[in-house]
């Protein structure tokens, strides 16, 4: 291990000496850095996975080629928006069958369906935790699982992202696909929640 | 070889979960930056999981996100001799004054080269025979033999069942050595209790996709 790994100097004056360099040297492109920073601030978000949510709760054959193959089901929604190196799978909430999603060993998230992952899903707790305790770490977050719920911890420690198809909740029969779609949040698709009828529709 | 400090599955002590702490973007504007450079070009110019796990440990847990991946993007690129320490030292002094702002390259080829490359395609394929199927019963590998894997340590030789064949993927411990190694990777699934032991959680499992050369055949 080199003896440069500690650097005393504030990062936001490392991060524009590096910034320079590199721009100097012609290897970052600083327009390409400022619209990707726009489309992970302004477009890519988890409304994306709200859409495919929304479209597999509607129409049966989506969610099958959805749980089939993740990645094109996506694209056929909302295009190809992460890193061409992952690929995305979706795994569905049931009945008897509860999915949660993690990376222990760095941050792995799907980008492509829920923009950048919220700072406790990058936090030591969270990572270190769900894995040998879900049922606890549902608890804290408010879920309370009865005891036959066969809870599933997706470790997504490959090239491979997940995310969770969440169950569509009763009492919305008669919603069409973008009402369905704002009924979903971001936690319901990492496995944190459950997705609920707001409380003026129940 | 030992797990590094970042593989964190199933250690103790990290206490609460901050649910609050919901934040998904930026805390201030060089983490914008930091993040645009890593994933428009620095991830090609270097390997960014094993150059954040060659972080001290100390400095490791300490560190936020961001500065994580500003300093692996700073050694790495050291490492592989793209820029030197002392540019770096020399640079910084430009910008104490905190209104100066960094030199721009707006060259336009190169920006649509990067945001295609990106937004555009889809991942390579591979091909190769599965060793294993839906059903089998496999063991993984007790010893970590590359610097860098993918395999928590809290599966190292526990028994699994196979539940998928996901693909066919470049073995991550060799190709941030540069040498491509496509293998099949198979999603397994490991009971809670294979894992922990009895446990007051009752039933659960967790589901891990491991590369072929991580595992062994268990009868």
């Amino acid at each position: 291990m080199s003896e440069h790994h500690h650097s005393p100097a504030d990062p936001s004056i490392r991060a524009k000496a590096l910034e320079s360099l590199l721009a100097e040297k012609g290897l970052v492109s600083s327009l390409a850095i400022d619209e990707v920073v726009r489309k992970y601030e302004e477009d890519i978000g988890p409304l994306n996975g709200a859409k495919v949510v929304a479209r597999a709760w509607v129409d049966s054959e989506y969610k099958t080629r959805l749980l089939t193959d993740g990645t094109s089901a996506v694209a056929e929604l909302v295009g190809y928006n992460d890193d061409h190196s992952a690929e995305l799978v979706v795994v569905e909430n049931t009945k008897e069958v509860h999915n949660i999603i993690v990376c222990t060993l760095c941050s792995c998230y799907p980008w492509s369906v829920l923009g950048l992952p919220p700072s406790w899903y990058k936090d030591h707790a969270y990572r270190s935790r769900v894995v040998v305790e879900p049922r606890s770490v549902l608890e804290e977050f408010g879920l309370h699982l009865s005891r036959d719920i066969d809870v599933r911890v997706w470790d997504s420690v490959s090239e491979l992202r997940y995310m969770v198809l969440p169950e569509r909740p009763n009492g919305t029969d008669g919603m069409t696909e973008t009402e369905l779609a704002a009924l979903v949040t971001r936690d319901s698709m990492i496995g944190v929640a459950k997705v609920e009828m707001p409380p003026s529709q129940q | 070889m030992a797990s590094g400090v970042h593989d964190i599955g199933g250690l103790q002590g990290f206490g609460v979960i901050d649910s609050k702490d919901d934040e998904t973007t930026f805390h201030a504007e060089w983490e914008r930056r930091v993040f645009g450079m890593m994933i428009t070009s620095g991830h090609r110019m270097i390997s960014m999981r094993p150059a954040i796990e060659n972080i001290e440990p100390e400095t490791y847990l300490e560190s936020s996100y961001y500065e994580l991946w500003l300093i692996a993007l700073e050694t790495g690129l050291m490492d592989r001799g793209v820029i030197s320490q002392e540019e770096l030292t020399s640079r910084a002094v430009d910008f104490v004054e905190p209104a100066s702002a960094p030199s721009r390259n707006d060259d336009p080829g190169m920006t649509d080269e990067v945001l295609k490359r990106r937004y555009s395609q889809r991942s390579k394929r591979y091909s190769g025979t599965p060793r294993f199927k839906p059903g089998d019963r496999v063991l993984v590998h007790s010893e970590q033999k590359a610097r860098h894997t993918r395999v928590p340590r809290y599966v190292r030789g526990k028994l699994g069942l196979v539940q998928s064949v996901r693909g066919v993927y470049e073995l991550l411990d060799l190709k941030v050595e540069g040498v491509s190694v496509p293998e099949p990777v198979y999603s397994i699934r490991f009971d809670a209790r294979e894992l922990w032991g009895e446990r007051k959680e009752g039933n659960g499992s967790v589901c891990i996709d491991l590369w072929d050369s991580y595992l062994e055949t268990q009868l």
